[in-house]
Formats: structure tokens, sequence, C-alpha cells
């Protein structure tokens, strides 16, 4: 049951002045129940490369596998919707999608479509909505009526309620607030423990990347440019890869270090022992 | 994309592409009075060798015109039709069986067909030659002299040329707001009436919300730029008319008076 | 005279919610002052408030000396350019060109002059090539850069950001912070920014923290941000380098002069070598 692309191209507006190919001869297998990262410049693809996921785009060229599915170019596939609830796909800026009178009956708006009983519905929106950090106090407001942070987690309420295996997020950070942000962050990464869901994060954090995942996929003009395990990414051996885009603050700091002669080691996980090993080394010399 | 709404604007280098839009339009309007007068076989002629003249002249075609006639054919067989039915006076044209067609009938429908014709072909030559944003222009200039009746000309024409702006930005919204919906399970194809009605709400209510919010924050940027509606204000765009644009009016004038003179 | 001089500020939105409680601050004369504080705090009420797109409740808001009221706001206007968060909420014209004539417009500038000054502005936010562009056709940043095109031709002498790169990509953001800091530098112009990104904050010489809708810190940010403990329960993030800072002072080394990355690098290099 894996989750590949193989050789897929994607072209807006085939034979019109417009045409454009988005993607480009994509070879990739997603590996099942990790978070994996996808990183590259605006245009390189990335949304366009998602959306294939849950048969939102079809591929132009090639085969998609998404876990029972095989979706082949130019031919029909059927029956996409039952594909939608087994992927969830979250937009950027998901807070425009609430439309319903009250939030719980916006969460629940997923479930039903998918054919689920309205109490069930109901309970799944409950605990979606607890797991995003929303009480009860909530169920009746408008979604309208909350804050923009509280609205982005009601929005990926509305998909978790959904029960997907895998979820899909496009920077589902953006514009949030570092604690909010955080907090997102580790949402997902107790989906993905806890819940054995497998996760994709379209992401401009590198601090995001290096601290909350597993792989990273860095795209580049349509093309898959990488594809690794977040160790091998950021560390070569023991120093760090020279990385076009900015490299996480942690590392930043490590690589100012060791360039002014600090012997330390690049795959220092955290702050503590950062601090631990830079003053080892004070204390020692 | 700009083009869409107002007919289709066809960026083609014609003379009649570059004349001044508000000639254009008053032209429209003029042609338009024109081809509601009962003037016979020889105003028609007269009026249709001008417009198409004009086509011809903005590089248009036939084929365009007849493909925009296509949404009235059912119109007009269902007019022919009741038009053969009702209208029994004039001399016998056709017998078939003993249903007779007169002539009265067949020469109605076929001035109500040339009217529509040269209505279609002339709104077509105005919108196919003429940017929206110019006939925005054109609309705001030749209503400001009703300003001093309290006719709020230049805010008509802001409306209209901020519609235009937001246009291809509505539609992209639409389309996202349609995949955001889909990944929740919409299917417009399928479902109960009550299941279809929640999914254009998860459309529309999203769309209107975020147009509100929209609307509030361009006020606040427009005001924060010192705009003020009421208040006077300098146009960076000009039109300019050329002695082009005084001829074309002349002729339209000459084809009116002639029409009205045949009428009487 | 100071550009900006807040006093007692009372604003709510519908009598039960006290967005803004007794603000008083100073923004000096060619100053980056930045303006941070959670969600809901009150920042970008402030902004509201300091160009009267909001009415203030209570207290007194002073621009270059001159009261804010309603007969004085369209002149206070001109001084200030604000740009907001969505780079497409804020573009009225349909072209480049024609969104930087609308300020143009508005303030009565002869159409003859316009193309001159609008092609100077565009060039200044490097935006020359684009400018027959419609909007669909660029990016958040480069929106961005033609709202500052169009404050700019108003010659105003402060600028106010309301979180204008929240909604861009790094690409767009570290476009937007070029300019504006070769803004402040070059045209010597007064900066008010309001913000989540605490790395600017650490490089502004001014920064007020809003909590709950009132300041409760003001000052220069290495004095301001250190306190990791303090930043957190006023939800905020502290800057990397401070959190290092406490991690090191825990464990004994003292960071005592820098609180910016190159500046402790430097400072541990100096440990290093000594012992």
């Amino acid at each position: 049951m894996p989750i590949a692309f193989e050789k897929v191209n994607y072209i807006y507006a085939p034979k019109t002045p417009f045409q454009y190919e988005a993607l480009k001869c994509i070879d990739l297998a997603i590996e099942l129940n990790k978070i994996t990262a996808i990183i590259g410049p605006t245009g390189s693809g990335k949304s366009t490369l998602v959306q294939h996921l849950n048969a939102l785009l079809l591929p132009t060229d090639g085969t998609v596998f998404i876990l029972d599915r095989t979706l082949v170019a130019n031919q029909k596939n059927k029956d996409l919707k039952s594909l939608r609830q087994k992927v969830g796909l979250v937009f950027q800026f998901p807070e425009y999608q609430l439309f319903e009178e009250t939030i719980l009956k916006d969460v629940m708006f997923g479930p039903l479509n998918f054919k689920v009983s309205e109490e069930e519905a109901r309970q799944k929106s409950m605990t979606a909505l607890t797991m995003v950090g929303l009480d009860d106090t909530f169920y009746e407001r408008s979604p309208l009526d909350i804050s923009g942070g509280q609205k982005r987690r009601v929005a990926i309420a509305g998909i978790l309620a959904i029960n997907p295996d895998v979820l899909v997020l496009d920077e589902p950070t953006a514009g949030l607030d570092p604690q909010g942000a955080k907090s997102m962050m580790e949402l997902f990464v107790e989906l993905n423990r806890k819940y054995k869901k497998t996760i994709l994060i379209v992401t401009h954090d590198m601090d995001h990347v290096l601290n909350y995942c597993d792989n990273v996929v860095v795209m580049k003009k349509g093309e898959v440019v990488t594809h690794q395990q977040v160790n091998d990414f950021f560390f070569k051996g023991d120093s760090v890869i020279d990385i076009e885009m900015a490299l996480p603050q942690r590392l930043r700091f490590v690589e100012s270090l060791r360039d002014k002669g600090f012997k330390l080691d690049s795959k220092i996980s955290n702050i503590k022992d950062l601090a631990l090993a830079i003053k080892k080394e004070i204390s020692h010399e | 994309m700009n083009n869409i709404a107002l007919g289709r604007y066809l960026p083609l280098d014609s003379i009649v592409h570059k004349m001044d839009p508000r000639y254009k339009l008053v032209a429209m309007l003029i042609l338009m009075v024109a081809i509601f007068f009962p003037s016979g076989y020889i105003g028609y002629v007269i009026i249709g060798t001008f417009v198409l003249f004009s086509l011809l002249l903005a590089k248009l075609n036939l084929q365009m015109i007849l493909r925009a006639m296509k949404p009235m054919l059912f119109m007009l067989v269902f007019l022919t039709f009741i038009n053969t039915l009702v209208l029994r006076t004039g001399y016998v044209l056709i017998d078939l069986f003993g249903f007779k067609v007169y002539s009265d009938a067949v020469f109605q429908t076929l001035y109500i067909t040339i009217r529509l014709l040269l209505m279609i072909m002339v709104t077509t030559i105005l919108t196919a030659s003429t940017k929206p944003l110019d006939l925005t222009l054109a609309i705001e200039d030749l209503f400001s002299p009703l300003k001093r009746f309290g006719f709020p000309a230049h805010e008509i024409a802001m409306m209209i040329s901020i519609a235009l702006r937001f246009i291809p930005t509505l539609i992209d919204e639409t389309n996202r707001i349609m995949k955001a919906q889909a990944s929740r399970g919409v299917d417009l194809k399928e479902g109960t009436f009550k299941e279809k009605i929640m999914a254009i709400l998860s459309l529309i209510v999203p769309l209107f919300v975020s147009s509100f919010q929209r609307a509030e924050e361009l006020a606040d940027a427009m005001e924060a730029r010192g705009y003020i509606p009421s208040a006077t204000r300098t146009r960076y765009k000009q039109l300019k008319q050329t002695p082009k644009d005084w001829v074309m009016i002349t002729s339209v004038i000459i084809v009116l008076g002639s029409v009205v003179w045949i009428s009487l | 005279m100071n550009p900006i001089e807040v006093k007692d500020l009372n604003f709510s939105y519908d009598q039960h919610l006290d967005v803004v409680k007794d603000v008083s601050f100073v923004v000096k004369r060619g100053s980056y002052t930045t303006l941070i504080g959670h969600n809901g705090s009150g920042k970008s009420t402030i902004a509201k408030l300091i160009i009267g797109l909001l009415e203030k409740e209570k207290g007194s808001i002073l621009i270059d000396g001159q009261e804010l009221d309603n007969d004085t706001v369209e002149t206070i206007r001109r001084k200030i350019g604000i740009v907001f968060q969505n780079p497409d909420n804020q573009f009225i014209g349909a072209t480049v060109r024609d969104d930087i004539a609308f300020g143009l417009e508005n303030h009565l500038v002869d159409p003859l002059d316009m193309d001159a000054i609008i092609e100077k502005y565009a060039g200044e936010v490097g935006m020359i090539e684009y400018l027959n562009h419609e909007p669909t056709r660029l990016s958040g940043g480069q929106k961005q850069r033609v709202a500052i095109a169009g404050i700019l031709a108003m010659k105003p002498e402060i600028l106010i950001l309301d979180e204008a790169t929240s909604m861009l990509d790094p690409e767009g953001k570290e476009e937007i912070n070029t300019l504006v800091t070769q803004l402040h530098k070059e045209n010597n112009m007064t900066i008010l920014s309001i913000t989540h990104d605490v790395e600017e904050v650490m490089k502004s010489d001014h920064v007020m923290v809003m909590y709950e809708g009132r300041i409760v810190k003001d000052g220069h940010p290495s004095k301001v941000m250190l306190n990791e403990e303090e930043l957190v329960r006023l939800k905020l993030d502290a800057p990397y380098s401070v959190k290092l800072s406490n991690e090191l002072t825990k464990l004994g080394v003292k960071i005592n002069k820098s609180w910016d990355m190159e500046g402790m690098v430097e400072e541990l290099c100096q440990l290093l070598s000594k012992k």
C-alpha cells in the first residue's frame, strides 16, 4: 500500500497559450507512518505535487499510487471521493473554508459527507476539536467569530474528524505566532507517533523540518532534487551540507562556532546539549 | 485575463480599437435607436451597410456574430412558430395542406431577426474593440456632467474598475474554495437535494465572507492613501479624441438622420 | 517633536472587550521601532488608530506635534504610509502603474506629471520592469513592493508596517526586510513595524511589547528581550541566541555583552582563547 509517483508529469492549461509544466517526470516514494517535509522555492511544484495525493489533480502523464488506488494518466478514474476520506488535505490559510452556523457543525461537515452517522460524526468532531486544543465552549460558537489562529485549528479539526490515514498539510503554520506554530507541529508529531498517521508537510520553515520531520523532499522547478532522511539531509558525514535555503538556527550557531575553532559535533540535537558542548570546550581548553 | 464579462475584448490592432471609447459608446447608443425606427428595407440596408463596414474595419468577422446568435436560435424558432400562428394578416405566402402562412407573419419575424442581428453586431463591435476599463472611463466621463445633480459618476466608475480588477482574483479564490471543500468530501455531482444545497453553501458562504473582509481591508487601504469618494481628484488615464472620432460620429448621425427621414 | 506620540490611548470594539488599554509611547524620529505581541494583543489596532481608521475613545495621538482628530486626519494621513498584511487586499489598480497612480490621483497631482513620478518610485523598489503587470501575475513580495512604491510617491516621513511580511514566503520576506532597512538607513524614514518576528525585533533599535491590550515593556531590544521566562509568559518566543545564552548561564558560562548570534559567537571565541 504505497504512496508513490512514477514518471508523473503535470501540465496546467494544456494546448493553450498559458500552458505550463508544473511537474516534470517525478519519481518519488513516500515512506508510510513517517513525517515527510516537502520544501522548495515558490513555484517549484510543491502544491501541484500534493494535490495529486487526494486526486484533486490527475497526472497528465505517468502513474500515482495512493494506498490501494492507482491513478493513471488519461484513464477514467472513478470514485475519487473515497480516496479523499483516506487522504486528508489541508490547504494554506484553511480558515477560509469555514462556513457552517456553529463550529461543531462545521467540523461535522466532513465526516457527514463521507456517509458517517450523525452521532458518530459528532463524536469524531468533538475528539478532533479536543486534539487541536479547542474545548466544548467553542462548540456552539460561530466559526466566523473567533481569532485567525483558532479558525485555523477548526479547519484542521474539520479534516481530522474525517480520520484520514494520510494527512497532507500545505504550510500549516504560515502566519501563526511562534507558540501557535509550535503547538501545531507538536500535534502533528502526536498524530504520527500515537495514531500512526502518515504526514506530509509543505513548509518553508527549516527549523520545523529539522526539529519535527523524519524525511525531506526538496523540489525545484518541477523536479525532485533530493529525497532523504532529515539527518542525512542536514549532515553529511560530520559537516553540514551547504543547502540553498536558510539553515535552521541551531545549525547556524553550530556552524559559526565550528568555523571559529570550536570542535562541536554537527549532529547536536537540542539546545541543552549545545550549551553543554560549548561549556565543555571552554572549560577543558 | 481581464476580458471576461462585458462580451469579450479581442486585442486586435484596428482603427476602431484605437478610437475614443466615449465616441464609440455614444455611437452604439445612437445606432441602437436607429435600429428601432420603422424604416423598412431601405433603412435596414443603410444601417446594415454601415455596421458591416464597421465590423470589417474592426478586423472582426461574421462568424463571431453568428456564434453570438446561437443562444437566440431557440427563441427565434419559437417566435417564428408563434408569429405564424397568430399573425394572419397580409396576403397568403404558403399554403400547406390548408394551413395558410401569411406574409405579415413572415416579414415581422424577418424584421425582428434583422434587428437582433444588428444589435448584436453593434454591441460586439463595441465590446470587442474596447477594453473594459476604457469603457468604464468613458462611462465616467460621459456621466460626469450629471455630478452637479448628485449623480455619483466617479463612484460608479471606481466600483466597476475595482470589480474588474478583482474578477481574476475571485475566480482563483472560488477554485481554491472548491478544492478545499472537495477535500472535505463535497461532490456536486452526487447526493441528495439537501446535500447539494450544503455543498453550494460551502462554496458561497466562504466566498461571501472573504469578499466582505476583502472589501473592508480594501476600503481601509484606500482611505489610508487619502481617498475620499466625493472629493476632487485628478485622473491618471486621460481619453484623447482625434479627428477620426469626429468623422465616425458624424457618419453615425447621418445614418440616424436618414433612417428617421425615411420613417416619416 | 516626535513623529508619533501616544498618550493614554484607549479603544474597544463593542464596549465590552477592551482592545487597547491606557497605551502610551513615543516613536523617535529616524528610529526603527518594532511593536510585538501575541495574537489579539491589540497591535494592529494601534496601527489603525494612529492613522485614524479607527476612532479612539480616550487619550491623544500626536503626529509631528499635531493632534489627530476629524479635522486633521487628512493632513496627517499624508505624513504616514501604511502597508497592510494582505498583499492582494491593498492593490487597487488594474496594473502596477495604475496602483501607484491611485495615491497620486487622491492628492491632486497633475496627470501630466504622473508618469515620471510612477517610474521613479517603481525604480526605487525594483519594480520598473513590471509596470504594466496585473496583480495576478505578481508574487506577494512584489505586490508589497508596489504598495511601498505607492507610499513613497507621497513622500511620507513615517512608514508603518502592519505585519506586512507575515503572508509572504521567505523570499518575499527577505525582499521587504531589505527594502525597509534601506529606506530606514538611506531615506532616514521613521519606521514602526508591527511584527511577530523576534529576529526582526532584535535588529530594531526600539521595541514595545504588548500583552492583552497594554504595553508591558518598552526599550532597546538588548534590554527588553532577554528574560526568556517572561517572554514565554507574554506568549512570545525568545530569540534563539537568548535561549542559548540562558542555557549557558545555567552552566556557569556567562555571556555579558551580546544578544545576537554574531556577537555571541565572538564572545564565546574570546572565552575559548582565554582559557
